[in-house]
């Protein structure tokens, strides 16, 4: 599929691990198992519960666009024409990427992703993290996987 | 009829330079129009016409609106008054000359009034003081040089005679003790004297005493007018006068200026035959009394200690008629009334010099209670429609407003924009406000029109103008120039005076309600819908900017249900609005730090509409304690106080080790006070910790709008150490504080360690306790803002005068130089950018940077359009660290642009800002003490 940066499986390995701070958000500290990547995730919890030891297929894309033509990054609240990535997935967060940490060439760099101060830590190896530059909009779409 | 503006003619004069001088009697009698004599007011006719010759004699002005003057015949608007004068029977000191004549005094010969100098001396001195060009300060050297050395001549030099010692004996006696300063030609010349008086001692024997022992001679105000009129104008130099500004006799008044009745008005009673008469009218004719009295006894020869009483008396009416404050006066001839002198009327806030001339009374002004109003803009100031419609400005008619003009006359007096007067040469008077001003303080507020009967302004304002909404007055002026209005407009908008250049931070940033609702609206699980952040959005809009269309951003949740964040909404805020090239940097400060303070941003509305849906109260839950709080507490008090009776067994049984420079006592309460402030620290710690997020006080102290951590400890958990002047409480009872406890007690309890909270609720003696350190702090704060306020006027007129000038040096009014550059960079504090730094390189190089790249992406979504664009030079990155030739330039440019910026302007008053900048922490620091309510950690003064 086109504009797709990241996709993988995640185990929910801990959920607010400083105990629970906020009413409707929870922190997930996630691992990959595939790519072996490293996630923290802030959620709203309230809209999507999430327990320890859930699994869920998470993608990062550049676009909700099946054809992977970037939007405009404008809000439409029609929301977007003809099918949709979003179909396929319960929970889709719109953000930024605000930081890169560690070269490309050091054995893990990690992506830091604001949805709207909802924070995420991606880390992991670089051949796995290409494409995502500072400043660029993200798409996060989750959905649960059952047994 | 508004009045006329004044307007400067042709006076195009030039003053070379205002010297000041004595009045001497002459002068008063050039001065005077006539010689006032008569010691009564009016006559003994019904129409109390004024007795001529009197002190209320016409011919000296009018008091009276329907008489008119009988010298220049004009009414009491026109005439200027006239001033008469009266001869003293007797000469008087005068007392602010007191000081200068006892100076003169021991500088001459008490028998030929030539300066005591030897003639090396004298030649020397002279030859300094008749330089034409000396400073103040050599003056006033010569002058105290000279002093020293002619007081400690015994002999005078010319003419051989005996001087003593002057000084002051009593209030106006000056006595000169001939015989204290050589004691060897003293002895001959007592002993001569002796000799001399051996017949009378022999007649008397009262006289014995006073010839044998120390001989005094009273220098009496006849007899240094003597010595004084015999001095030579070379002599005067010496002494620090200049003959021609004024002689020393002019020190002695002969003769007194009668003010003209304008400044003393008599004010008539409506029952016939009253009046009230001024002070100084009052002074005249009992000085007037005295003289006739004075001279009458003379003629007919009466007893000379009756004649010296009444010179006494004369002299005190004298004195308490220029200053009626005069120190030293004998018990019982104290006016029991006090009444203004003359010195009085000059003298203090309200006097003539601060109250009259430094600020007046003007037109064009008004004044009203204030209240808050979110819905401004900073730079606004809401004004009701009375007043509005009061104030006017006159507007010249014109080509380009003519049209606009009719339009006001038509709609007249009584309609909001309206004419409220037509004036001749094609002036209008046209109904306008623009700007405001709080009492003293003058800073500058658009006007914005508005009903109700307050002037209101943004909350944010309230730091510079030290203003808050609890009655407060403000007065609004209306400049009624072109010049002053745009004077006012560049020097006094708020919108420039948001930085105090004291520190450099910012001093016009959200306060109290905003910073609440900034931080509540920007905590993590703030989710809002579609119509919640319309209406955020739309909330940010003011009257001016309510056409703008704000784009919605892409909610942060986009399934299973569109959900905004809080922070978008910030982010909302600043993006469309005119910082949209700084959004890009800003975006990154907001997303990194979860709470986000508005800071200097322009538009606070944001406050007023987050805080308008939510409601924000505070209640006897939220300062109810939980019961681990209740328990971990006790548990803290109960060790405490255990350590501290270990302590007190310690020193008892002298085990205590006494710390460095302390006495065992000293180092117990030492001891016992740290024991003590440990255990408020804690118990503030858990019951913090135990606090729920959703706290009020909690959360107004994490966001920092109000209060902090003590006031809620002391809430919830332990009001702490009570302190009097910076101890605990002290003894008022025998060897204890209170007659509950027992005698020579040290325990927390009995020194005023209040263990309660104010939920549980103080005990008699700790209420007691509380009480003491309350009212030691308004105590504290009711004196000190009378010294700091003192203090800081102190300080503004020792440096009111130095400014920048265009060399850039800081000079003061005589041109001497104090500062070769400002602050040694010639830059203005108000415009740091980072730390003593007038620009911060690297935001700025990140700010370029995110502007181009906005730009960046512009041209590259034009350009994916049309493909045979793509190539876009200027911006392509030229080196490894990914910036641009063009972006280089920019950065290049904006970084000199800023400094330029930041030298400070010539003409800057530093001296005042200086010397404001070191007052102002002082008023402040009294004002925050007593919100402690006497915590003995608090008390850092």
């Amino acid at each position: 599929m086109a504009g797709v940066l990241f996709e993988d499986i995640f185990d929910v390995k801990d959920i607010d691990p400083d105990g629970k701070k906020f009413h409707r958000v929870s922190r997930l500290i996630c691992d990959s198992e595939s790519f072996k990547m490293e996630l923290i995730l802030d959620i709203n919890s309230q809209l999507y519960p999430v327990e320890d030891g859930d699994k869920f297929r998470l993608m990062l894309a550049s676009t909700l666009r099946e054809d992977g033509i970037a939007d405009d990054g404008e809000y439409n609240p029609l929301g977007v024409n003809g099918s949709n990535k979003a179909d396929n997935f319960e929970y889709v967060m719109y953000g930024k990427i605000y930081r890169l940490e560690g070269d490309e060439d050091s054995a893990k760099i990690a992506v830091y992703i604001s949805y709207g101060g909802l924070l995420m830590r991606l880390q992991g190896d670089p051949n796995n993290l290409q494409g995502f530059s500072v400043d660029n909009h993200v798409y996060l779409l989750i959905k649960k996987l059952s047994y | 009829m508004v009045k006329e503006q004044f307007k400067d003619l042709d006076v195009a004069k030039k003053l070379s330079h205002v010297t000041f001088g004595l009045f001497s009697s002459n002068d008063v009698q050039r001065q005077a129009h006539i010689r006032v004599v008569s010691k009564n007011l009016y006559g003994e006719d019904t129409q109390r016409s004024p007795v001529s010759y009197g002190v209320l004699d016409r011919r000296m002005g009018t008091s009276s609106k329907n008489k008119s003057c009988e010298t220049c015949r004009k009414g009491l608007a026109d005439c200027v008054g006239h001033y008469g004068y009266l001869d003293l029977a007797l000469p008087v000191f005068h007392c602010g000359f007191y000081k200068a004549t006892i100076t003169i005094l021991q500088c001459i010969c008490k028998k030929c009034s030539r300066v005591l100098l030897s003639p090396a001396d004298y030649d020397q001195n002279l030859q300094i003081a008749t330089r034409t060009r000396l400073g103040l300060q050599s003056r006033k050297a010569l002058q105290k040089k000279v002093h020293e050395k002619c007081r400690k001549m015994a002999v005078c030099p010319s003419c051989g005679a005996i001087n003593g010692i002057v000084k002051k004996a009593g209030s106006f006696k000056i006595i000169h003790e001939k015989h204290r300063l050589n004691k060897k030609l003293s002895s001959i010349a007592i002993s001569q004297t002796q000799d001399l008086l051996q017949d009378a001692v022999e007649s008397n024997k009262d006289l014995e005493n006073f010839v044998a022992s120390k001989s005094q001679e009273i220098l009496n105000p006849l007899l240094v007018l003597k010595l004084f009129s015999g001095m030579s104008d070379e002599d005067c130099l010496l002494v620090g006068m200049k003959p021609n500004n004024g002689r020393p006799e002019d020190l002695i008044i002969e003769r007194l200026l009668v003010p003209p009745l304008c400044i003393r008005p008599s004010v008539m009673t409506d029952s016939q035959m009253g009046s009230n008469e001024d002070d100084l009218t009052m002074k005249l004719t009992e000085i007037i009394l005295i003289s006739d009295y004075i001279n009458r006894s003379r003629q007919n020869g009466a007893k000379i200690q009756i004649l010296m009483e009444l010179w006494d008396n004369l002299q005190i009416h004298v004195s308490l008629y220029i200053n009626s404050e005069t120190s030293g006066l004998p018990y019982g001839s104290q006016p029991n009334r006090p009444i203004r002198g003359f010195c009085q009327r000059l003298k203090g806030k309200s006097g003539r010099f601060r109250g009259n001339l430094s600020g007046k009374r003007v037109d064009y002004s008004t004044r009203t209670v204030i209240s808050p109003d979110p819905n401004l803009r900073i730079d606004e100031v809401a004004i009701p429609y009375p007043v509005a419609m009061t104030l006017t400005y006159p507007q010249k008619v014109c080509r380009a407003n003519i049209r606009f003009l009719k339009k006001l006359i038509l709609n007249g007096a009584d309609k909001h924009p309206g004419a409220n007067f037509v004036m001749e040469e094609k002036t209008k008077l046209r109904k306008y406000l623009k700007y405001g001003n709080r009492g003293k303080i003058a800073k500058d507020l658009k006007a914005k029109i508005m009903p109700n009967r307050t002037f209101r302004f943004n909350e944010c304002v309230c730091t510079p103008f030290n203003a808050d909404f609890d009655g407060d007055e403000m007065n609004i002026h209306l400049p009624q120039t072109e010049e002053a209005r745009a004077e006012a407009l560049v020097l006094m908008q708020s919108k420039s005076n948001m930085v105090t250049p004291r520190s450099g931070e910012p001093l016009i940033a959200a306060i109290q309600d905003f910073i609440t609702g900034a931080y509540l609206l920007t905590q993590k699980d703030v989710f809002l819908d579609r119509a919640k952040v319309s209406q955020f959005c739309s909330s940010m809009l003011d009257s001016r900017t309510a056409s703008t269309e704000i784009d919605l951003p892409v909610p942060s949740i986009i399934k299973p249900v569109q959900l905004w964040t809080g922070k978008q909404v910030i982010s909302a805020l600043l993006s469309p609005l005119d910082v949209v090239f700084a959004f890009c940097v800003l975006l990154d400060v907001v997303f990194h730090n979860g709470e986000h303070i508005c800071g200097v941003l322009d538009k606070s509305t944001l406050g007023s509409g987050s805080r308008s849906n939510r409601g924000f109260s505070i209640g006897i839950s939220d300062v109810t304690p939980e019961i681990n709080v209740i328990n971990g507490k006790r548990e803290l008090v109960k060790n405490g106080y255990d350590k501290c009776d270990q302590h007190i067994q310690d020193f008892k049984d002298g085990r205590l080790h006494n710390q460095p420079g302390f006495t065992a006592d000293e180092t117990l309460e030492a001891v016992i006070l740290r024991e003590l402030s440990v255990i408020r620290e804690d118990a503030g710690k858990i019951c913090l910790k135990e606090l729920h997020p959703s706290n009020a006080p909690l959360t107004m102290a994490l966001c920092g709008s109000k209060g902090s951590n003590i006031n809620i400890s002391q809430m919830i958990s332990c009001v702490g150490q009570q302190a009097v002047s910076g101890r605990r409480i002290p003894n008022g009872f025998e060897n204890r504080a209170l007659p509950y406890f027992d005698r020579d007690s040290k325990v927390p309890a009995a020194k005023g360690f209040v263990e309660n909270s104010f939920y549980s609720g103080l005990e008699p003696t700790e209420f007691f306790f509380h009480t003491m350190a309350g009212r030691e702090g308004l105590v504290d704060t009711a004196v000190k803002t009378a010294e700091t306020g003192y203090l800081q006027r102190r300080l503004i007129k020792s440096l009111e005068d130095l400014a920048i000038r265009y060399d850039t040096t800081v000079r003061n009014s005589v041109g001497g130089i104090v500062q070769f550059k400002y602050g040694h960079d010639g830059l203005d504090p108000s415009l740091m950018e980072s730390k003593d730094q007038p620009i911060d390189y690297n935001h700025l190089l990140y700010h370029i940077k995110a502007v181009s790249y906005f730009l960046r992406n512009y041209i590259n979504r034009i350009a994916s359009k049309q493909p045979q664009n793509r190539k876009y030079g200027p911006h392509t990155p030229i080196l490894d660290h990914h910036i641009t030739e063009i972006q280089l330039k920019q950065f290049i440019q904006s970084c000199g642009n800023k400094y330029v910026r930041a030298k400070i302007e010539p003409g800057t008053a530093v001296g005042a800002i200086a010397a404001q900048s070191i007052g102002e922490p002082g008023t402040q620091m009294t004002l925050k003490t007593f919100h402690f309510a006497g915590v003995a950690a608090m008390n850092i003064l």
